[in-house]
């Protein structure tokens, strides 16, 4: 009786070290203030449900995300890559939404998780998209059409595309990892995980267009 | 149509943190500035958005929210600084990071209004120091000065009073009336001798025995 080979087990490892948030923060301090916005569209949203699980106000979430981006940016040559940049961005959020209630004088909705913690917790940590105050049907049916997009599109994948996007997206693999487990070298992962969001943005750019009709 | 898909890959790199040097800095520069590069930068980070959470958070209320912070950047000075507006600003930030801060800002918009309101109070603290001070020195002046050929009513009426110079016999002076009421009605000339200061005390003294 031969044994069956036993399946490679995929650990799910942590994230590469990722220096591009302090080299955008470099070239920010260097006087480059669109990598700035670079930074502040790939925190905008986490940063705003972290609020949001603070505050029940979409016009205040996005009054206190405001001024923490503006915050960070005045603090931004304080940033020196010790910790990752969303560690750093995480506290100054909460500082500001905190000096935001005491200001206001409101009763915050602070739940247990947001009031416990005080580490930057668990970005898969979302109890639903849950609907606040202010939120319009429309915005809602639209997130939840990006969604539906992005999961069609990734069923869609040929199987060696949409797992090299999903280790690295859903497991946080490097790509040093991910070439270990697909047994193919780094750059054929780059490029895989590249055609992979080619074909889901395919799908998703239209839909984020209408939204944001105008870039930033 | 190469040059875009070779920058949109370099952009899927970036996105993976998996870029250094020039080709950072490429794409850097076509995801903060091109439209398409926006774009790409935005269409990715929320594809792994809703791959890490299920969903999205895509709103109609993103381009509003870019645009306001967009202006609101465009009012900080730009970086690099200067050296002592840095110090300032790291104290903030300290603040803000160990969370220790939840005063007024110490950067407001209205903090040139706010300088002229301390000014203002500082000189009117000044001012009321200054009204004080000259009144209680008017109110010793008062309480210090001449008295004028004055002459208490009590000693309108011709009382005994002793002499003061020692040695001598206790002698008794008997006040004047009429000279008392000349001295008050002529008060203006009473008032300076030639020692050229209030020499008031000397209406009641005498050299004379007791024979006046």
């Amino acid at each position: 009786m031969t044994e069956e080979p036993k399946p490679q087990v995929v650990q799910a490892q942590p994230a590469a070290p990722d220096n591009s948030d302090l080299l955008l923060v470099e070239r920010a301090v260097a006087g480059d203030q669109e990598a700035f916005t670079l930074l502040v569209v790939k925190y905008q949203r986490r940063v705003q449900r972290l609020i949001g699980r603070m505050v029940r106000d979409v016009d205040l979430v996005e009054d206190i995300a405001q001024e923490t981006f503006i915050r960070a940016y005045r603090a931004l040559h304080q940033f020196r890559g010790d910790a990752q940049f969303y560690t750093w961005l995480y506290r100054i959020a909460v500082n500001t939404a905190k000096k935001f209630l005491l200001d206001l004088k409101r009763n915050p909705t602070v739940s247990d998780f947001a009031a416990k913690t005080d580490d930057e917790g668990d970005e898969t940590f979302w109890p639903g998209h849950e609907s606040t105050n202010d939120e319009t049907p429309e915005s809602v049916l639209a997130a939840k059409e990006v969604g539906l997009a992005v999961n069609a599109a990734l069923d869609a994948l040929p199987e060696d595309l949409r797992l090299a996007l999903t280790l690295r997206e859903m497991d946080g693999m490097s790509y040093e990892d991910i070439a270990g487990a697909m047994n193919c070298p780094i750059g054929t992962v780059r490029s895989r995980i590249f055609r992979a969001r080619e074909a889901i943005s395919a799908k998703v750019k239209p839909m984020l267009e209408r939204q944001t009709s105008k870039r930033w | 149509m190469q040059e875009a898909i070779k920058n949109r890959e370099l952009v899927s790199a970036l996105v993976d943190g998996q870029l250094q040097g020039e080709q950072f800095a490429q794409a850097a520069d076509w995801a903060a500035r091109d439209v398409e590069g926006q774009l790409t930068w935005q269409a990715y980070h929320a594809v792994g958005e809703v791959l890490r959470t299920g969903d999205s958070m895509a709103s109609d209320r993103d381009a509003a929210f870019m645009a306001r912070l967009k202006i609101r950047l465009q009012q900080e000075p730009l970086y690099p600084r200067q050296a002592d507006e840095n110090k300032l600003i790291a104290l903030e930030a300290l603040d803000i990071v160990a969370g220790t801060q939840f005063g007024p800002k110490k950067y407001a918009a209205n903090d040139a209004a706010y300088r002229w309101k301390r000014l203002a109070g500082f000189a009117s603290i000044l001012a009321v120091v200054a009204v004080g001070f000259l009144a209680s020195g008017i109110w010793d002046g008062q309480r210090g000065a001449p008295q004028l050929a004055q002459v208490p009513a009590e000693a309108m009426q011709s009382n005994p009073v002793a002499s003061p110079l020692p040695g001598d016999a206790p002698s008794v002076m008997i006040r004047d009336a009429e000279l008392d009421a000349l001295l008050v009605a002529h008060r203006q000339f009473g008032g300076t001798t030639a020692f050229q200061g209030p020499t008031g005390f000397l209406r009641n003294a005498t050299f004379e025995g007791g024979g006046r």
